[in-house]
């Protein structure tokens, strides 16, 4: 049951938002793209919240919400004794369209993909992604270690480099992009596959650091920003030749899509700072695990708030139920009022109560409160922050609309798609069905 | 998401089929999961008492294991079924109504089988005793496109039983087996936690 031929080529372009690509084709940067377009359907389409790319990816591969993955964030608390750590694939809590493909007996080849580290066993090739420590751990199967360091590939760019030799960090981006199409093309013809997802993490990382700057016009960099994305079309070109057999008898479909919006960042926004200030954090040091006795709230990037719940965290003192509820609409209330001191302007544009944005089996790991930004100020957690709104130390920041999905060849119906949507969309064309209803719409 | 499933194996008499059959059921159970093992020739003496060896009988053999095998497996068992099951159309029939089943050949030269032959089937069939012997004197249709093809002439049971464990890793029906440090060590995690920290995600 092999898909009768049916492939699926899948482009992910982390962060790459719509609204920034209709600007780079207004400047005639992504010639091949624009050419693209005019073959296929391209719609608008929303993130998760938190907008973060881990959170992100796992919606789309499993077609469900946090609440059902159980991915909240790149940071998660083990709230009874406290604790953090970084969620990664052994975390995702629902089987994944990659999963589900293998076992309908399809090849499947994933390159880079957000949260497939550690790469779980498919039928088929996983290079994981940028949470992998090493290329060593990152490959399934072990067979194609040589040939990945041969191509280059690199898990992740340094992006520390960004701030201290920005010249070097956008050669660094170069080369990893290089590689990580270099690899994909050469696979593509080297295995057999019938559905494939590249993921460029590299539009992400260029943007963090210099959409301000090409925004702002600032020289050399605006040139190279633009020069690095002529770099990725050109890319994409010569994927699309590999490709256009299938593409023109219609037996492949390919699908390019973003998993968040970007913008420049005003301010970045301390909530912990925020917390400890006006009396419902206590910290006894510099971390989340020193807080103390009579806490009653506490947050994690972005924008998540936990609420210090009896019977659930180390030293609970909120009460279920009327207290719980009360706290979360005062919490609620208040943050909606912090304004950045420079300008008065508002930094928070809604606060969602976890039952409002999520569901399923794993609310419990949910925050209580998720904080909306007003776009352009971003929520940090830092404990060891000086004040509730300070200056950006990064200049670029996700956003949750503005996402994009592409398909072609065909129609895509008019609506504003959820990351969601995607997978009932693929599997539909691959002529099979899911063995679970997904949050996502049938199309 | 329930965690049964069924696992197939079909081959010649003698190929290996109960030896590995076995191994796999204690490698799974040593990672947590339920199973049970439907082997033929014990069913036989349960179920399908009295069913003898034509085309129809052994079909009603393998369809009653199958039956088990999916009352089992949609319970949350792992349901191991192991079988001559010789033909084909019988075996595609199991997979279209189990649905989650996995296909293993166990693939070993007649030859082979026959030197083996603990059970003495193929001495009863030379001399006379017996008929109606799958390879011998009745067909078997190999699978073809079973999920794993384990050749038990060149491949000892523990590689078989790694293989079998690895295509159902692959097939998404047992999560690998992490090392005891998890996904990351020391270095590795204040790695990670270093990239998710200079872009202001963590």
């Amino acid at each position: 049951m092999r898909g009768e031929g049916k492939r699926i080529f899948v482009l992910g372009l982390d962060g790459l938002g719509l609204s920034l690509m209709e600007k780079l084709l207004a400047q005639k940067a992504m010639r091949s793209v624009e050419g693209l377009l005019s073959l296929g359907t391209l719609r608008e389409m929303r993130s998760v919240l938190p907008t973060v790319s881990s959170v992100a990816w796992a919606s789309y591969a499993t077609g469900v919400n946090p609440g059902r993955h159980g991915i909240f964030g790149f940071l998660e608390r083990i709230p009874d004794p406290f604790q953090l750590f970084i969620p990664n694939g052994s975390h995702l809590r629902h089987e994944t369209i990659f999963q589900f493909l293998g076992r309908k007996g399809l090849r499947v080849a994933t390159i880079g993909v957000p949260m497939t580290y550690p790469p779980r066993p498919v039928k088929g090739i996983v290079v994981g992604c940028f949470l992998s420590p090493s290329l060593e751990k990152a490959v399934y199967p072990d067979r194609i270690l040589p040939l990945v360091r041969e191509m280059g590939y690199m898990v992740d760019v340094h992006s520390w480099k960004a701030r201290e030799d920005p010249e070097g960090f956008l050669a660094e981006l170069s080369d990893s992009l290089d590689a990580r199409f270099r690899l994909s093309l050469h696979l593509l013809e080297a295995e057999d596959w019938d559905y494939f997802q590249l993921h460029v993490m590299e539009t992400d990382r260029i943007n963090h650091f210099f959409l301000a700057k090409w925004e702002d016009k600032e020289e050399p960099w605006a040139e190279r920003f633009i020069q690095w994305y002529r770099k990725l079309d050109s890319w994409i070109e010569l994927l699309v030749q590999k490709l256009v057999d299938g593409l023109e008898n219609g037996m492949t479909k390919l699908f390019i899509l973003s998993d968040h919006g970007f913008c420049r960042v005003c301010g970045e926004v301390e909530l912990n700072f925020w917390l400890s200030k006006n009396g419902y954090l206590r910290l006894g040091g510099s971390s989340l695990a020193s807080m103390e006795r009579g806490t009653r709230a506490y947050s994690l990037t972005p924008g998540r708030i936990y609420l210090n719940l009896k019977g659930r965290e180390t030293m609970g003192s909120v009460e279920e139920g009327k207290e719980y509820e009360e706290l979360r609409s005062e919490l609620s209330e208040r943050l909606l009022s912090i304004e950045d001191p420079r300008t008065g302007q508002a930094v928070v544009r809604k606060v969602h109560r976890k039952e409002e944005i999520y569901s399923g089996a794993f609310m419990d790991l949910a925050p209580d409160l998720v904080v909306e930004p007003v776009p352009g100020f971003d929520m940090k957690a830092r404990t060891e922050a000086q004040s509730v709104v300070h200056e950006p130390t990064i200049t670029g920041m996700h956003t949750l609309d503005d996402a994009f999905l592409f398909f072609m060849p065909g129609e895509l119906p008019q609506m504003k798609f959820e990351l969601t949507d995607v997978v009932p969309g693929i599997v539909r064309r691959l002529g099979l069905e899911l063995n679970w209803k997904t949050d996502g719409r049938e199309w | 998401m329930n965690e049964g499933f069924t696992i197939w194996f079909t081959g010649l008499t003698g190929a290996g089929k109960t030896t590995i059959a076995r191994l796999v059921a204690e490698e799974l159970r040593r990672r947590g999961k339920k199973v049970e093992l439907l082997d033929g020739d014990e069913v036989r003496k349960h179920l399908s008492d009295g069913l003898g060896f034509t085309k129809e009988d052994r079909d009603k053999n393998v369809l009653r294991i199958g039956y088990v095998c999916k009352l089992l497996s949609r319970n949350g068992i792992v349901a191991i079924g192991a079988a001559v099951s010789p033909y084909r159309e019988t075996r595609e029939r199991l997979r279209a109504e189990l649905g989650d089943f996995v296909e293993v050949y166990v693939k070993c030269p007649l030859s082979v089988c026959q030197q083996r032959d603990h059970k003495g089937i193929y001495r009863d069939f030379k001399e006379g005793k017996i008929s109606r012997v799958s390879g011998m004197d009745d067909p078997y249709e190999e699978p073809e496109s079973p999920d794993v093809v384990l050749d038990t002439a060149k491949t000892t049971p523990q590689e078989c039983v790694s293989e079998v464990m690895r295509a159902l890793e692959e097939l998404g029906y047992v999560r690998p087996e992490m090392g005891e440090e998890g996904p990351y060590d020391e270095r590795e995690k204040a790695l990670v936690e270093k990239r998710l920290s200079d872009l202001g995600y963590i």
